[in-house]
């Protein structure tokens, strides 16, 4: 249980931990149906997550990391990202990234049938996601 | 008399095979710390996914015709079943692989008695070798797969098991494979990934809680119940390599005691050889020396 009026957000992947008990302000999710801001107090939450990016606030700093997918679950005012992927800015080649970004018109050409367009655009999302996050902090 | 040069040359062979099992061993030391990390990491994501998994189904809406709330937890009368072996990629790690290749077979004939149609799904090497001399139909054959594998690799094993699964061409799906008790103790064990049995996912913490979904709790179900299938198999890959590296560095360390072992009788055997030589020289040149006088 978090001190009241802060939340503990934490952030894993099926391989790794990637946020672990980050005691932050506000939490804004990525959500499928669009963008969730969380505060402390918020009704226990179950939302599927889209392609985007998931930034904390802690005393007026924030951070993000990149999320590929997945789901979010908030409750007793901690928050638990379940992503398919995440990078944190660390992990993030900027370079690589925008190579993927790059290369998604090339192979936006190239696709066949909805499920392989939809792929190629999770991944450029994803690649935007992580140069936004390599970019902004 | 053994031969002294035959036995020096036979110290000399047994040493350089303990050198390796002991390079083995340290080699598999430090795998297998590596793969219980990841078994570590592994288990915040499991937690979370069972308890909001919990949750979710617990709030799911009963249905009239008694149909399952998604095709993943269809229960039916077992026809055809899928049987995934799981084994590692190479031998030298005592009985791992033999015993998964072994309780497959019991359970494989267990089927059959039953007349249970059962078809394999390979993952490992030693089970591809092990399986395809056989007449039992195998699906799916992955040899190599331990040599490098994420959740992806697991991923997609799992959606083509769930894809045959929700297609009625099999009723079931078991797994067996060798679970992560200890360093020193792994079992051999089998349980069932398809169905789900959500029953199985209803003591876990959480269960309890009022959620407020988002989309509506069957398409969360929908989702979540495939990542559950996926992220099972990833389980037991997971649990499988740890395994595999720690009976690997068990069944080392006991070969480089047998080495050690073998050297200190050949050396004792190679000293008292020497010195019934250098005994009977000793005769020789006193009778020798006897005789001139």
């Amino acid at each position: 249980m978090s001190a009241p009026g802060r939340l503990t957000l934490t952030v894993v992947t099926p391989e790794r931990s990637v946020v672990e008990r980050a005691a932050c302000d506000a939490v804004s999710l990525p959500g499928e149906l669009g963008e969730l801001g969380i505060l402390p107090g918020h009704t226990p939450l179950v939302s599927l997550l889209a392609v985007g990016r998931v930034v904390w606030t802690d005393a007026g700093r924030k951070t993000s990391v990149a999320v590929r997918g997945g789901f979010a679950e908030v409750a007793d005012d901690s928050v638990r990202v379940l992503a398919d992927l995440a990078a944190e800015k660390d992990a993030i080649d900027a370079a690589e990234a925008r190579e993927e970004l790059g290369a998604g018109d090339a192979r936006r050409l190239a696709v066949v049938g909805q499920e392989q367009l939809d792929a190629v655009n999770a991944d450029v999302a994803f690649a935007e996601a992580k140069l936004a996050v390599a970019q902004g902090g | 008399m053994p031969n002294l040069i035959d036995i020096r040359r036979r110290i000399r062979s047994v040493k350089s095979t303990q050198q390796i099992t002991k390079a083995m061993k340290m080699v598999a030391a430090s795998k297998l710390r590596r793969s219980q990390e990841r078994v570590l990491a592994a288990r915040p994501y499991a937690r979370t996914l069972g308890a909001t998994l919990a949750s979710v189904a617990g709030r799911l809406p009963a249905r009239d015709d008694g149909a399952p709330a998604h095709p993943l937890l269809a229960q039916r009368e077992e026809k055809k079943v899928i049987l995934v072996v799981v084994t590692g990629d190479k031998g030298l790690c005592g009985a791992f692989n033999t015993n998964v290749n072994r309780v497959a077979g019991g359970f494989l004939r267990e089927k059959r008695a039953a007349g249970v149609e059962v078809s394999l799904v390979t993952l490992g090497r030693k089970a591809v070798d092990f399986w395809k001399r056989r007449t039992v139909p195998v699906l799916d054959a992955r040899p190599g797969l331990f040599q490098r594998f994420g959740y992806e690799t697991a991923a997609e094993v799992a959606r083509s098991l769930a894809a045959r699964f929700t297609g009625g061409e099999v009723d079931a799906v078991y797994v067996v494979h060798n679970e992560f008790r200890s360093v020193i103790s792994q079992v051999v064990g089998t349980k069932r990934l398809l169905p789900i049995e959500l029953g199985e996912l209803g003591a876990a913490e959480g269960a309890g809680t009022d959620y407020l979904f988002e989309p509506g709790p069957d398409v969360i179900l929908g989702r979540l119940l495939p990542r559950h299938v996926e992220f099972q198999l990833f389980r037991v890959l997971l649990e499988s390599n740890a395994a595999e590296n720690a009976a690997r560095m068990t069944a080392m360390e006991s070969a480089t005691k047998n080495a050690g072992e073998m050297i200190d009788s050949l050396t004792l055997t190679y000293n008292r050889a020497r010195q019934a030589k250098i005994t009977k020289e000793l005769i020789e040149i006193v009778s020798g020396a006897e005789a001139l006088k």
